[in-house]
């Protein structure tokens, strides 16, 4: 069966990206949740698991 | 998303309350609703986009019955709703809006309430969905539904944009296909970067500020130059339809130049061919005087037999005796010397004599006559041939002149329906379009180099930046931040492109694929591709852009194809709902989309007039229909009739 597009895109997340995959796709799920929703709030929460993502991680 | 039931009460032309059950996905998957223009079909299709959405799509107005609205006394009100059972997910829902109308003042006024939405389990239990529009939108996006619900009068839309229909399209394709999902990620990430950079540069030493503030320059320039790039994409888009369209006058031209080389032809064709008649009419004519002498040769014949018998009985003399008689009147005295005085008894016999002789010459004359009837009757069948033949030239000379003339007046038709176009002028036109184009592909280029180059330098002063916020005590983490958000706004845009360059690829192929299934002119199209910001083109085997130059339903077809392959490659599972889908397509084209569009969804709703159902049609979906209804509109008001099924 085909891939879907959002299958498609977890894939490339998994093989090419440095960032960890992880956070990667729970960026996405955070947008996904807000696409119908006021962006700003997306923007807010990211901020946020970036900011935790960076006290957690000793390298970048 | 599944639709199962659609209930409207008292909306529009629907004053009672009306249900459509629509066919489930399976091999009878489709849904058919037909009925004379102003049925009802559109109410239907209206009310399906207001309850999920709570817009009206085509036609602006009250959603009531009017009737019922003007029957509405001073301070009474009415109500109208509209209710969908559908799935989604395998859950079941239950959704319904509902209208009030209220007569204040004289003035009709309405009220739509917002949606309700329940989810309903095995038992039938009913369940309130709290922020039943959002839901609903995280289903099928409003932006999607241009691929899912449409009107087949407006597709072709997605074949010729303007500017806001361009925009309105890209936005739906970056939502069906998640790309706007990625851009927004990657926009927001970049806004996080670029927010940290400036409190750590806020926080930083002198050394941090100057790099934030090369680093801002250097994004901002990058962003630039990508705008810069997309506009210039539009406007060699734009140019390169414009030097197709040209291209297509030439042709046009060029065909104009053989129609008047025809005409001159068929002009002296036509010529030729009117000598051909006159010399056959004038053959006719001869053959014609020829013929009218012999039914007069009978007579002359009979005439003869009547003067010999005379002249055996001695009747009638010759024309000797003739002057001996008209002598023996004038002396008075006959040869034998007997008086002939007037009135004697010999005298009168003579002169009854003379009154029974044929004028002078007149026997020789009917002799003569006598002998060339004679010849002619002998050139009888030689005259008949003639003349047949003669008729039979006239005839086909006619035959001939009329079908040139008739070629005649279409090249004259065609060529007067032809503006003249000055070919100078075309020709400058093109030129201009190519250095244009050819200008905008330079400038593309520089600019892909000029945006590597910036992503480069963006990439070299954020490790600097960072690098140097990192020495400082106290940035250590906001770096880290700031790294991660800008890191992984990068990856997400990356894997952005590379998604919209497999897309199209995907597209394309499955749009040519679904666009050679539909047309009769297999031979003629070779490839439909979606091109940057999904704007459609479509090729000829010889490799010319066919846009601007397609017929209406060739327009119709191409922006089907798109839709349909946008809806398999999408993610969204929803049924394809289609309002008078066949009105502008010919016979052939018409059948195989009544074929095709089954399989190419999991469920169809089909909304068709009673024109474009032909019982051809009906007979290429009948194995597909699942559900049928036709609409009757009388006295004001539509009703849902089963259709059979």
């Amino acid at each position: 069966m085909a891939k879907t597009v959002m299958q498609r895109v977890m894939q490339m997340i998994e093989e090419q990206c440095e960032v960890e995959p992880p956070l990667l796709r729970r960026i996405l799920q955070i947008e996904q949740a807000y696409m119908s929703n006021d962006a700003s709030g997306a923007k807010e929460e990211i901020a946020s698991l970036i900011g935790k993502s960076a006290k957690s991680t000793t390298n970048i | 998303m599944i639709l199962r039931r659609l209930t409207l009460s008292n909306i529009r032309a629907y004053a009672t309350t009306a249900t459509l059950t629509f066919a489930p996905p399976g091999a009878r998957n489709t849904t058919l609703i037909h009925g004379l223009n102003g049925a009802g079909k559109t109410t239907l299709f209206e009310a399906l986009n207001w309850v999920l959405y709570g817009d009206i799509v085509k036609y602006p107005g009250h959603l009531l019955n009017e009737s019922l609205l003007r029957s509405v006394g001073e301070g009474d009100t009415i109500t109208g709703s509209v209710s969908l059972e559908f799935e989604d997910a395998g859950e079941k829902y239950f959704l319904s809006r509902g209208v009030v109308g209220a007569l204040t003042g004289g003035e009709v006024s309405e009220k739509q309430s917002g949606v309700e939405m329940y989810t309903i389990d095995a038992l039938g239990n009913s369940k309130l969905v709290k922020g039943g529009d959002q839901r609903i939108l995280q289903m099928l996006p409003s932006a999607i539904r241009t691929f899912f619900f449409f009107d087949g009068d407006k597709i072709a839309e997605f074949t010729r944009p303007g500017k806001e229909q361009d925009r309105q399209i890209t936005r739906a394709v970056n939502d069906v296909l998640h790309l706007e999902l990625l851009n927004r990620a990657s926009q927001h990430l970049g806004d996080i970067a670029r927010q940290i950079n400036k409190k750590i540069a806020e926080r930083g030493t002198a050394e941090v500020k100057d790099l934030q503030a090369r680093l801002e320059r250097q994004l901002a320039l990058r962003d630039q130059l990508a705008e810069n790039r997309r506009l210039i994409v539009a406007e060699l888009e734009d140019a390169t339809v414009r030097k197709g369209q040209i291209d297509h006058r030439y042709r046009d031209i060029e065909n104009v130049a053989k129609q008047a080389a025809r005409r001159s032809q068929l002009e002296t064709e036509v010529r030729v061919c009117a000598s051909r008649v006159e010399a056959a009419k004038v053959g006719l004519m001869q053959a014609n005087l020829a013929a009218f002498s012999l039914p007069m040769s009978g007579v002359l014949a009979e005439a003869e037999d009547l003067l010999e018998e005379k002249r055996k009985k001695g009747e009638i003399p010759s024309d000797y005796k003739d002057q001996f008689l008209l002598d023996l009147l004038e002396h008075h005295r006959c040869i034998c010397d007997r008086d002939l005085r007037p009135g004697s008894d010999p005298y009168i016999r003579v002169e009854q004599l003379l009154q029974q002789v044929v004028p002078n010459g007149l026997q020789e004359k009917a002799l003569l006559l006598h002998g060339e009837a004679k010849r002619l009757l002998k050139s009888h069948d030689a005259c008949k041939a003639a003349m047949l033949r003669c008729m039979s030239d006239i005839d086909s000379a006619h035959k001939d002149l009329d079908a040139l003339q008739h070629e005649l007046d279409e090249v004259n038709a065609a060529l007067g329906a032809e503006s003249h176009t000055d070919v100078l002028e075309l020709e400058s036109q093109r030129l201009s379009l190519e250095a244009e184009i050819g200008k905008h592909r330079t400038s593309l280029g520089g600019l892909e180099v000029q945006i590597e180059s910036a992503r480069a330098a963006v990439e070299r002063l954020e490790k600097e930046f960072h690098a140097e916020s990192q020495r400082q005590q106290g940035l250590k983490t906001l770096t880290r931040e700031a790294a991660i958000a800008s890191r992984a706004g990068n990856e997400i845009a990356a894997i952005r492109e590379r998604l919209i360059g497999e897309l199209r690829t995907d597209l394309s192929s499955e749009a040519t694929r679904i666009f050679k299934a539909f047309t009769w002119k297999t031979d003629f199209f070779e490839r439909v591709e979606v091109g940057e910001d999904y704007l459609l083109q479509l090729f000829d085997v010889n490799g010319r852009d066919m846009r601007g130059v397609m017929s209406m339903g060739e327009t119709q077809l191409l922006s089907l194809a798109f839709i349909l392959a946008m809806t398999a490659i999408s993610d969204h599972q929803a049924p394809l709902v289609i309002d008078t889908p066949l009105a502008r397509l010919d016979r052939n084209v018409r059948l195989n989309l009544a074929a095709a569009l089954p399989d190419l969804t999991s469920q169809l709703v089909l909304f068709v007039t009673d024109t474009e159902m032909t019982p051809e049609v009906r007979s290429s979906l009948a194995d597909r229909v699942g559900a049928e209804y036709r609409l009757s509109f009388s006295d004001g008001i539509s009703q849902i009739v089963d259709g059979g099924l």
